[in-house]
């Protein structure tokens, strides 16, 4: 900022002075030297030269005296808040037009330094931290002062920047929260169901097992009747076995009295020729109704054995009746068990079908229940990266279970159909937030709590449908 | 002026990094007051600058799209940042970063404009001349009525794409010394 810096004025006042003296010397001079007549023409002369002089003086000193009032005006001004105001024009002014360039350059500075000030300040009281004081050009104190309050801009904006996260926090928490507590019930109360299920499928099962023990008991039964049958089965083949045997007796004995009776016959008719003829003689006829009577015993004994066969015969025939009514009662009691039999593998099947049931049932709601944890572990995550301002490490995984095994298990049902809208909105609902929380300029709260706000009665929808979907499929 | 200017042998001149150009212009952008150190560097003494209008020092190589902008912007009562090439009295060149505000007395009536020229820093000026002569080229197939706006819009829309508004461009664009704001 070197001026030219000539001793403009100073050299002037010289001038004048030396002019003034010289006047002065000649004026004393001529009234010493010359003579009267000449005096008073050249006395009159350095008078008018004099006053040419003062004229002269006055006309060159009153542009400066102007450009002085300027200053003093331009001060007043300042000193007023009016900082605007610049001296111009001060060409050939000296030490005075350099007192007003450097008036100019300070107000300059001092303007340019409450520009940026009140700039800066004003842009702040409308939220926006990024127009900075800059301190760029301006000298000592002013770029000092202006690097100071660019550091309390700063605060200013890291507070408020705190605040804002703050208030966000409590505000998604207070959202979050209830719809946490509620999602966590809901979860409870699957497991509860599912519980309750399983404690069912235990006591199903244990039924069947008690129903099968009964069955094995009746199977056993079972074996012994059958075992008993059997044996029965052989006792009459053996005794009529025997029975064979003993009429084969019966014949022979028959054959043998059969012979007795002929010999018996033909003795008789022996005995009456033998006593026709001779009388005295008839000691021969002695030796021969003594073998009649020996025959006769024989015959009197063969008769006994018959007799005694048949009565054998005839208990052997109620023992074998009795053993084939025992069987008969036997193979009654078997067609019983049978038949419980029957009825018990009956119910075994009807019970595993229940069973069966069931257990698929549980499995839909497990799954179900891992979707629903799932997402509420994804609504966790949206909300964590939100106050961190940090972009979703988590994909969501009921987008890909809807797409793959979600499809085979409850494609058919209706409420299956809404899901994917309504997870597709969640989706789409947590990209706005995270793009609304990740614009560092400004945090829109609200903006994020009404996205967050309608993302929750989505996600409510979500887990309302799914539950659906599980009520339908097992409606039957 | 133009009639002595040769191209070939415009030079590049420099603000010194400790200097600021100060100027005023009344309302309808006539020049009212310019400082010692712009009348050095663009070489004019007072008596040719005051009372005549600020484009007195407009590059050719400047866009007219981004005086449209600035006129824009301070009509609506906000400051404007630009950097700005300009010609000296005797055809060389020296860019600048130009900080424009509406000035208003005390009764709050707009009384003119006040302008401060910084020195940008290199790294501003390469990025501005790609971007300027894109415009200028746009501008020269389009005629003088429309062109300035349509430049304009293109420059907003090619900044909108890069996330930024036309301010926090240039803000940008200042080497980390100029401004002692870090961006919040």
């Amino acid at each position: 900022m070197a001026r030219r810096t000539s001793p403009f004025l100073r050299t002037r006042l010289g001038f004048w002075l030396i002019g003034f003296n010289v006047l002065t010397i000649c004026t004393v001079l001529a009234s010493l030297l010359l003579p009267d007549s000449w005096r008073l023409a050249v006395e009159v002369f350095l008078v008018l030269l004099s006053l040419l002089l003062s004229g002269m003086i006055w006309l060159g000193s009153g542009r400066i005296f102007t450009v002085l009032n300027t200053l003093h005006e331009q001060l007043g001004y300042a000193c007023d808040g009016e900082l605007h105001h610049r001296a111009s024009r001060t060409r050939d002014m000296g030490e005075v037009g350099l007192v007003a360039w450097e008036l100019n350059d300070f107000l300059d500075l001092v303007e340019t330094y409450f520009k940026e000030i009140n700039t800066s300040f004003r842009r702040v009281s409308e939220n926006d931290y990024s127009r900075r004081p800059l301190s760029q050009g301006l000298p000592g104190m002013f770029a000092e002062s202006l690097q100071n309050v660019d550091s309390a801009i700063q605060a200013m904006a890291d507070n408020d920047g705190y605040i804002r996260k703050n208030r966000l926090s409590s505000q998604l928490a207070a959202l979050n929260n209830p719809h946490l507590r509620h999602n966590l019930a809901s979860n409870q109360n699957d497991l509860t169901q599912i519980s309750t299920a399983m404690d069912q499928v235990s006591s199903i099962t244990r039924d069947t097992a008690s129903t099968s023990r009964d069955s094995l008991e009746s199977a056993t039964l079972l074996t012994g009747h059958m075992d008993t049958i059997a044996g029965s089965v052989v006792s009459m083949n053996e005794a009529s076995t025997a029975l064979a045997q003993e009429w084969t007796g019966i014949e022979s004995s028959l054959a043998a009295i059969s012979a007795i009776a002929d010999q018996t016959n033909l003795l008789a008719l022996n005995a009456a020729i033998e006593a026709a003829r001779a009388g005295e003689m008839g000691r021969g006829f002695a030796v021969v109704a003594d073998e009649v009577r020996k025959l006769a015993e024989r015959s009197k004994d063969t008769a006994h054995r018959v007799q005694s066969v048949l009565g054998s015969l005839s208990s052997r025939i109620s023992d074998m009746h009795a053993r084939a009514s025992e069987a008969g009662t036997v193979a009654a009691e078997v067609k019983a068990s049978v038949e419980t039999f029957h009825q018990r593998f009956a119910t075994l099947a009807e019970q595993s079908d229940t069973v069966l049931g069931q257990v698929q049932r549980v499995r839909d709601m497990s799954q179900v229940s891992l979707q629903k944890v799932g997402h509420v572990m994804y609504k966790q995550m949206a909300y964590h990266a939100i106050e961190e301002g940090a972009g979703l490490p988590l994909s969501n995984d009921l987008t890909s279970w809807c797409q793959g095994e979600g499809r085979n298990s409850f494609g058919a049902t209706r409420a299956f159909g809404q899901l994917a809208p309504a997870d597709e909105r969640v989706g789409k609902g947590v990209e706005l937030a995270l793009s609304t929380a990740s614009n560092k300029q400004t945090l829109d709260e609200d903006a994020i709590i009404q996205h967050m706000r309608v993302l929750e009665q989505d996600s409510a929808q979500i887990l309302q449908l799914l539950d659906r979907m599980v009520e339908e499929k097992h409606l039957h | 002026m133009a009639s002595q200017i040769h191209p070939s042998q415009s030079r590049e001149v420099q603000l010194k990094e400790d200097e600021l150009i100060v100027t005023k212009t009344d309302s309808t952008g006539h020049i009212t007051y310019a400082n010692r150190v712009f009348m050095q560097l663009a070489e004019y003494p007072e008596s040719e600058l005051l009372g005549k209008p600020h484009n007195l020092i407009r590059h050719p190589d400047m866009p007219r799209g981004v005086y449209r902008l600035m006129w824009k912007t301070l009509q609506a009562g906000r400051e404007f940042f630009g950097v700005v090439k300009n010609y000296t009295a005797s055809g060389n060149y020296y860019w600048v970063l130009a900080n424009v505000t509406p000035d208003y007395d005390s009764k709050n009536k707009l009384e003119g404009y006040f302008s401060v020229r910084r020195p940008p820093g290199r790294r501003a000026v390469e990025t501005v001349i790609p971007i300027y002569a894109r415009m200028c080229q746009l501008e020269s197939t389009l005629n003088k009525a429309s062109a300035p706006d349509a430049s304009m819009e293109w420059l907003l829309a090619e900044l909108d794409k890069q996330g930024h508004s036309y301010e926090s461009f240039v803000l940008s664009l200042l080497d980390p010394h100029l401004s002692t704001g870090r961006s919040a």
